[in-house]
């Protein structure tokens, strides 16, 4: 009788290997940059007042992206994922990560209000359990790639509904 | 009373609820670009419903309340509720593959031809963001891969930025040997010899 059968050891090795191959930390590497916009969009990161956002500008992990009433947002994520934002709406990139190299491959957003088109990129090709889009009634699972999600506003938590592109709708 | 006869009354009281709550909490999946149909995933703690055919929607009334089972939107609501979303989304990024001579940064003549079109691209865009990302084949050791790989993507850097982009919208990166194009048992596989740059 065997202590360890092959199988299980099998296993054990490749669960080993895949807590070395732990994904360094995204530092401030970008998740994305703006490619388009129209009329009032901002970016809230941390604690700082919205900041208008123009196209170029770069998108990290944890910014709260808003557009006003009849504007938009176009924004490309470093794995070639695909955003377009519609009017009234806010988008938070909870997590990114995009790490072929360490196996670190993350993807959640929250779209608390309003509309989001998108086409998913690389991250969902190379692991389709790793992307969402959380909404305040349901979690989206993308294993690809075309898709639409719109929320009617109400559902959020006040605090993101006090959050909005111009510094006037702040509490 | 006979459970059968309180099941249109629970359907009546459940038809109640969804007309309280809001009425436009909708995912809608649609065909890829290529015109192959994913698939998504709508959950939350009272159901689950799968959407894999192109235009199939469902709605979520709340928290609380399961997604409604797949079924197409009525005519002019996805204009209504998307149109300015769909219109924000941008055009799928560029991406170009570049390849070099073995164990230098020297590119080979079919890129260097290709690497105008970079520009071009660029340029047609009008973009601010373009990757270069460097990557090896298996051959040797992965510490020397990734610095040649490294070494390799800032030389197109250099060249891209010497021809008129902007230092500022260019960003570097090395992959190794850990992503490669082709699974390869050739250990100098010159297809992953390789760096990519996306124009988006």
């Amino acid at each position: 009788m065997r202590l360890i059968p092959p199988r299980g050891l099998a296993a054990a090795i490749c669960l080993f290997a895949l807590l070395c191959a732990a994904p360094l930390p995204a530092a401030d590497d970008p998740a994305g940059s703006v490619k388009n916009v129209s009329g009032e969009a901002a970016v809230i990161r941390g604690k700082t007042p919205p900041r208008p956002l123009k196209p170029g500008d770069r998108i990290y992990e944890k910014d709260v992206l808003t557009t006003g009433k009849n504007a938009s947002l176009g924004v490309i994520l470093r794995d070639n994922t695909t955003l377009g934002l519609g009017p009234d709406s806010r988008l938070v990139v909870e997590r990114f990560l995009f790490a072929p190299a360490s196996g670190g491959l993350a993807q959640a957003l929250r779209l608390s209000r309003g509309s989001l088109a998108a086409v998913s990129g690389e991250i969902v090709k190379l692991n389709p359990e790793v992307a969402k889009v959380e909404t305040p009634v349901c979690s989206v699972g993308i294993r690809g790639t075309h898709f639409l999600v719109h929320m009617d506003p109400g559902s959020e938590t006040p605090e993101e509904a006090a959050q909005k592109p111009g510094p006037e709708a702040q509490p | 009373m006979n459970a059968r006869r309180l099941l249109p009354l629970l359907f009546l009281a459940l038809s109640l609820c969804a007309c309280a709550a809001p009425r436009n909490n909708v995912v809608l999946l649609l065909p890829d670009p290529d015109g192959h149909v994913g698939h998504v995933e709508v959950r939350n703690a009272a159901g689950a419903a799968q959407l894999d055919k192109a235009g199939d929607a469902v709605r979520i009334p709340g928290p609380g309340i399961a997604p409604t089972a797949p079924a197409a939107l009525a005519p002019g609501e996805r204009e209504r509720l998307f149109g300015a979303a769909e219109r924000a989304l941008p055009e799928r990024p560029a991406r170009f593959v570049l390849y070099f001579e073995s164990d230098s940064t020297r590119l080979t003549r079919e890129s260097q031809a290709l690497l105008a079109e970079v520009l071009a691209t660029a340029r047609r865009r009008d973009s601010r963001d373009v990757s270069v990302v460097g990557h090896a084949s298996r051959q040797g050791d992965e510490a020397l891969n990734i610095a040649l790989s490294r070494r390799r993507a800032e030389h197109v850097r250099d060249l891209l930025v010497k021809a008129g982009l902007e230092p500022y919208s260019l960003e570097v990166t090395s992959h190794g040997s850990a992503n490669p194009l082709v699974q390869s048992r050739r250990h100098n596989e010159p297809r992953n010899r390789r760096v990519e740059v996306t124009v988006r």
